[in-house]
């Protein structure tokens, strides 16, 4: 029968985490850059309960770990739209390409 | 006066003011009031100070735990060497400060703050005991320096400034690298070792290696040629003052130069014999080449100011080759260039300033016939100018007297030794010979300029200027006198240092003799001196 | 009373440096009206001559010479001393100079009465007399080096008197300059001295440091340590500063130059004193001349031809202020020929007497020049013996003078130089034409000036009484001091006071001052024919006749030319070439270094174009990389 082993889940949050990390590398919408950390957060958040629960499942050490991103990227993520937002009133747009304002 | 601080109040009396002045309400009388009762204050102090520790025997000394686990201490002292140019410091600076009525126009407040933290920062060099000390000085020089050509100068003015800033800090990187590296081998020998200069200018003498020697020196020579300013390190030098204003010009020729020289005679000369004796043919050779090359560029200098300031480089040059002569006559000569080259070059800038304030030209070839115009003006670009190119009885004479006679008569070196163990005949005689062109090229671009400047017919478009107004007549007239007192009486100026100087020309022919004698007539093969293991120097 | 005098000798030029600093400063503060200040410079000049009669009178029978010094600039084992040293040359030098200075003091009275430089002009006159008081008392080497200088500079502000004018700024730039060439060797020559006899000076009290009362054993000593060919080469550098100030070949083309300055200035110090000074340095360094043959032998020879090449330029000159410029210059020759050959006494004879006739004869060119209203040129004169007939006299004695007729005061001097070069074919050779040649153009001057009719314009007259009496008084000197001092009348001949080791008086050489009698006969014949009464011969005819060689002369020998050609293509390239240097190649460099920075800036910018997302690329790159790195590691 097939069994669901630990490295189905690496292989699943690595396949998350590189669709996550191609959305932030090539989007253009700034709101879909947000959703591909989101996306690459839940990556790790794969990863942190997969090694929980297959190496160490007395210790909660990597659920309680994923309960905390959670928490913070749900804070980041607001923060991240409410930039966005401000972004967006400022440009009228919310196009990465038109931000480089980190240039000297 | 036992008690009194008195070297310490010098040099932070200026600092002082420069707290004070922003303080003061915006009105330009009194800002120049200020200011010029301070510095005239500060020299007068500077003079009754000298006269006190010279009658109290001793030279005077301060001293303040600073830093003791890094060796650092506050620690200031003053030999008649440090106080002949202390009290040029001053005199200059208060002749700046009323040169500043009719050239300096704008934010007054911040102009003087600045040049009395450049005051405080100069004086500190030329007291400064600690080497630490020093080079915390002679790095806070930089920034009003900084500061006031970049604000007050002329249309580039901010290439000039940090063209002047950059060259400095080149210099300063190495000067801190060989300060560290004396540091630490004097501590090596005791590990009670201070930055102190007593602790550190006894180090070579304790059977250090020559070619560390050498390193040391070039490190701190570094520095000091590119301040001085030595060939080629001198192109900051005319840019800066075509930019600066009148009075920064006058402090930059006058004191800041000395700054380059006072290091080298002191730390370079005065702690490193040896080196210096190896490394004086190479000095004396440049030297030259300073003297007769800038002299020849100044020739060509078609800007009035330009033309002044590579005088002003090619004067310094004197200064190398008294260094170079190795001998207590040169040594005396070179710090007697420092006294008459300050005076006349900040004289020289002076006439430069009263002219351009009426014109709002340097181009000689738009002057013409001011003698006529401007008599006393005349009567004193005369003097100074022909004070610049070595009349007797004017204070360049004997600078560049000293300076003939000691290189003539010195025997520092037969032949140039160069790469490969080929020699160079060139003898210092040779080169003095040599550097006597750069007397006639001077007096050549000198009178050339007074004739095209201010003689012939008057140019129309000036024939209704002002001649110079008491500030600068004060000036000027100040200036000169002490120009013409210095070349009558000369050995009043000399004498107050010629005994120390003297003193440190001491090892020179010891040291001489014994290189002459551990190398083969004719060949001194530069490499072999170039050795870095201790004990095992061929030439000691 | 006599050792006041002589303890207070330094006062002689103390009183006109006095004098000059009443006149700046008093013009300055304004307590000296503008027209004013020439009392106190006659006064002080007069104070000097009483002053140097006072210390003859009390001089004793022997004429010891008198020196004394004091450390002037000292720096370890050098001690510069200044000091004064009067023996019979330095004494004859001192009495033409203040007399010489007074009568032109007063004359300038006249000829700049109106002139508003007036205060100026005494006071550099002023400043001139110091100078010269000071070098003619120079104790030693180093210190007649400083007022060599001195009087130099004077010379620079008087030719550049009138500096609106560019051909007087010109020549007073073109004098100092000439000048500083010859005391650049000078100090070279001064340098190589001391170092060559340095040993010897060890041995002596400091402040005697190269005095000239003991320049003797300095000279042997160097002479040893040098060997005969530096020893030579040293001197002849010495010999610049004479060459260069006395006007000699090849440094002499700012003395014709120098008549730009005013009249009295060319009388003074381009005739009388100044240009003497050179010939006066030859004799305080003697010892270290006369032992080197091959030294003097060039002296006599740059004597010689400056004295035949100043006469040829002399010939063809219209202006009459040049013609006297080149007279003197040859006069100077003449004297610098009689240093060379050795003929001590004779050389500064010479000096003596032709400071005594050239200053008369161009005080008389003053006269004419105020006369004809400003004009120069001697085509436009003539026939103003009948005008001015004191100063034509007077110029007809000089001219006389100068051209060595019996009994003369330039006869007496001039024949024991032709004698002494008797010896040397070539030099007499030279010496004779010379002398004819001058008899020819100073009675040219004389004729073209004073004889047949008035060329110019307006009327000309003769100058007042304060001109004219300084020429009536320098006449009687030019007259009688030749036979006064020859020897023959009674009172003791020039060379018991004035000489170089013992005192030897020669027989005059009747042969040679036959000769030398004909010659300016001859020369006088030819300038009455050519420009007398007579008119018998066109000069215009002789120009053209020799063309090639008039215009050789017209030209002065292409010197000016010259020198024009070498600093517009040597000493200015150099300076352009330097310039340029500086500009393209060091400063260059340093622009390539701060270049260099800034475009490895450049390039590095790139990189931060500010897009999160680029750098995000790097940041995933370079992670990557990390781990590969890592693992390989690992």
């Amino acid at each position: 029968m097939f069994e669901v082993g630990l490295y189905h889940y690496i292989t699943l949050a690595a396949v998350l985490f590189s669709i996550g990390l191609y959305g932030v590398l090539s989007s253009r919408n700034a709101i879909r850059v947000l959703m591909c950390i989101e996306l690459m957060l839940n990556a790790v958040n794969i990863n942190l309960v997969a090694f929980n629960n297959f190496i160490n499942i007395e210790d909660l050490g990597g659920q309680v770990f994923s309960i905390f991103i959670l928490t913070v990227s749900a804070a980041e993520a607001s923060v991240g739209l409410a930039i966005l937002i401000a972004l967006y009133r400022s440009r009228k747009s919310v196009d990465m390409e038109r931000f480089n304002l980190l240039k000297w | 006066m036992e008690q009194l601080p008195v070297l310490s109040i010098l040099i932070f009396l200026p600092l002082i003011y420069a707290l004070i002045v922003p303080f003061l309400p915006n009105e330009k009388r009194l800002l120049h009031t200020f200011s010029t009762v301070g510095s005239g204050l500060l020299f007068v102090l500077s003079v009754l100070f000298w006269l006190g520790t010279t009658k109290a025997g001793r030279p005077a000394a301060e001293f303040m735990t600073w830093l003791p686990q890094l060796g650092i201490h506050y620690n200031v002292g003053a030999d008649n060497l440090s106080w002949v140019l202390v009290i040029l410091t001053t005199f200059l600076v208060l002749m700046a400060v009323l040169a500043s009525y009719t050239s300096i126009e704008k934010r007054l407040k911040l102009y003087y703050a600045m040049i009395f933290t450049l005051t405080s920062a100069i004086l500190g060099v030329f007291l400064a005991r600690d080497l630490f000390v020093f080079f915390l000085f002679w790095e806070l020089e930089l920034i009003p320096m900084y500061l006031l050509i970049s604000i007050w100068g002329g249309p580039r003015r901010e290439y000039a400034a940090i063209k002047f800033v950059l060259y400095t800090l080149f210099g300063s990187v190495f000067m801190l690298a060989a300060i560290l590296g004396l540091f630490f081998i004097a501590r090596s020998a005791d590990p009670s070792a201070t930055f102190a200069f007593a602790d550190l200018s006894g180090v070579s003498a304790t059977g250090l290696a020559v070619g560390t020697q050498v390193l040391l020196f070039l490190g701190l020579f570094t520095a000091f040629a590119i301040k001085l300013p030595m060939v080629p390190f001198h192109t900051w030098l005319p840019d800066a003052h075509v930019e600066a204003p009148t009075p920064i010009s006058m402090l930059l020729a006058g004191i800041l130069l000395k700054m380059g020289s006072y290091g080298m005679l002191r730390l370079c000369f005065g702690w490193f014999p040896e080196a210096a004796t190896v490394l004086a043919p190479y000095l004396v050779l440049i030297g030259t080449i300073n003297i007769v090359y800038t002299a020849g560029v100044a020739l060509a200098q078609a800007d009035l100011k330009k033309l002044i300031a590579y005088s002003s480089v090619s004067h310094m040059g004197f200064v190398l080759l008294g260094l170079g002569a190795l001998n207590a006559v040169g040594f005396n000569g070179a710090v007697f260039q420092m006294v008459s080259h300050g005076l006349i070059s900040a004289g020289l800038f002076m006439i430069v300033g009263t002219l351009y304030t009426r014109t709002h030209t340097r181009q000689i070839a738009e002057m013409g016939g001011f003698g006529k115009v401007l008599p006393t003006v005349y009567f004193f670009a005369l003097l100074i100018a022909m004070a610049s190119l070595g009349l007797p009885l004017l204070g360049g004479f004997p600078a560049e007297t000293l300076v003939f006679y000691g290189a003539f008569l010195s025997n520092a070196f037969k032949v140039i030794p160069w790469f490969g163990g080929t020699v160079l005949t060139l003898s210092i005689q040779t080169l003095t010979i040599i550097s006597a062109i750069g007397v006639v090229l001077g007096a050549a671009y000198l009178l050339w300029m007074l004739m095209r400047v201010f003689m012939g017919p008057v140019f129309p478009k000036w024939s209704d200027l002002k001649d110079a107004t008491p500030s600068e007549v004060f000036v000027l007239a100040a200036l000169s006198f002490l120009i013409v007192a210095v070349g009558l009486f000369p050995n009043l100026v000399s004498s107050q240092f010629e005994r120390e100087v003297t003193a440190m020309a001491q090892p020179y022919s010891k040291m001489i003799a014994e290189l002459h004698k551990a190398t083969p007539k004719g060949q001194i093969p530069v490499i072999s001196m170039m050795s870095f293991s201790k004990n095992e120097g061929g030439t000691r | 009373m006599s050792n006041a005098v002589q303890d207070l000798v330094w006062l002689i030029p103390v009183y006109p440096l006095i004098a000059f600093l009443i006149i700046v400063l008093g013009r300055w503060t304004g307590l000296l009206k503008p027209m004013s200040g020439s009392p106190f410079v006659i006064l002080a000049t007069a104070l000097g001559l009483i002053h140097t009669l006072l210390f003859l009178g009390n001089w004793g029978p022997a004429y010891t010479a008198v020196e004394q010094n004091w450390t002037w600039l000292q720096a370890g084992a050098l001690q510069l001393p200044i000091g004064y040293f009067i023996d019979g040359t330095g004494m004859m030098m001192l009495l033409v100079v203040t007399s010489v200075s007074l009568l032109i003091q007063i004359y300038t009275h006249g000829y700049m009465g109106h002139d508003p430089g007036y205060s100026r002009f005494y006071a550099y006159l002023a400043l001139f007399n110091f100078s010269m008081l000071s070098l003619v008392l120079s104790s030693n080497l180093f210190q007649m080096y400083i007022f060599w200088e001195m009087v130099g500079v004077s010379s620079y502000l008087l030719i550049g008197f009138w500096f609106t004018r560019p051909s007087a700024a010109a020549a007073a730039t073109k004098a100092f300059l000439m000048n500083r060439v010859g005391d650049f060797g000078l100090l070279i020559g001064i340098l190589t001295l001391l170092y060559f006899s340095w040993t010897y000076w060890q041995g002596l009290d400091p402040q005697q440091l190269l005095s000239f009362s003991q320049m003797d054993g300095a000279a042997r000593t160097a002479l040893a340590a040098a060997g005969p060919v530096a020893f030579t080469v040293m001197a002849i550098l010495i010999f610049m500063g004479p060459m260069a100030k006395s006007a000699q070949l090849p440094l002499h083309t700012w003395l014709p130059d120098a008549m730009e300055g005013p009249t009295p200035i060319s009388a003074l110090i381009h005739a009388a004193t100044m240009v003497a000074a050179g010939v006066f340095l030859i004799a305080r360094m003697y010892p270290v001349f006369t032992i080197s043959p091959n030294a003097m032998m060039i002296i006599a020879w740059i004597g010689a031809l400056t004295a035949f090449v100043a006469a040829t330029i002399a010939l063809t000159q219209v202006d009459i202020k040049k013609a006297l410029a080149y007279s003197t210059m040859s006069q100077l020759g003449y004297m610098v020929l009689a240093m060379g050959l050795g003929a001590y006494s004779a050389g500064l004879f010479h000096l003596m007497t032709h400071a005594y006739f050239k200053a008369m004869l161009f005080l008389c060119s003053g006269s004419v020049i105020h006369g004809c209203h400003e004009e120069q040129d001697m085509r436009k004169m003539g026939g103003l013996m009948k005008y001015m007939p004191i100063t034509g006299i007077t110029y007809l004695i000089g001219t006389i003078a100068i051209t060595g007729v019996l009994p003369f005061a330039g006869f007496w001097s001039k024949d024991e130089i032709i004698a002494s070069a008797a010896e040397q074919p070539l030099l007499f050779m030279i010496a004779i034409a010379t002398a004819a040649m001058t008899a020819f153009y100073m009675f040219r001057t004389y004729f073209m000036t004073f004889h047949g009719t008035y060329r110019g314009h307006g009327h000309p007259h003769e100058s007042p009484k304060v001109m004219t009496m300084p020429l009536a008084i320098l006449a009687v000197p030019s007259v009688i001091l030749g036979f006064a001092l020859s020897g023959f009348f009674g009172l003791p001949a020039f060379s018991q006071y004035v000489s170089f080791g013992h005192a030897h008086h020669h027989d005059p050489n009747l042969g040679v001052m036959g000769l030398s009698i004909l010659v300016a006969l001859g020369g006088f014949l030819v300038a009455w024919l050519m420009y007398g009464q007579a008119k018998v011969i066109d000069p215009a005819r002789i120009a053209s006749a020799f063309k090639p060689v008039h215009t050789l002369l017209w030209n002065k020998w292409y010197f000016d030319q010259a020198y024009g050609f070498f600093a517009r293509n040597i000493y200015l390239s150099f300076a352009s070439l330097s310039a340029w240097f500086d500009r393209t190649v060091i400063d260059g460099i340093v622009g390539l270094t701060a270049g260099t920075v800034n475009a490895s800036g450049g390039a590095m910018r790139a990189l931060q174009n500010g897009r999160v997302q680029s750098y995000l690329v790097i940041f995933f790159i370079a992670v990557v990389l990390l781990t590969v790195v890592l693992m390989w590691m690992v």
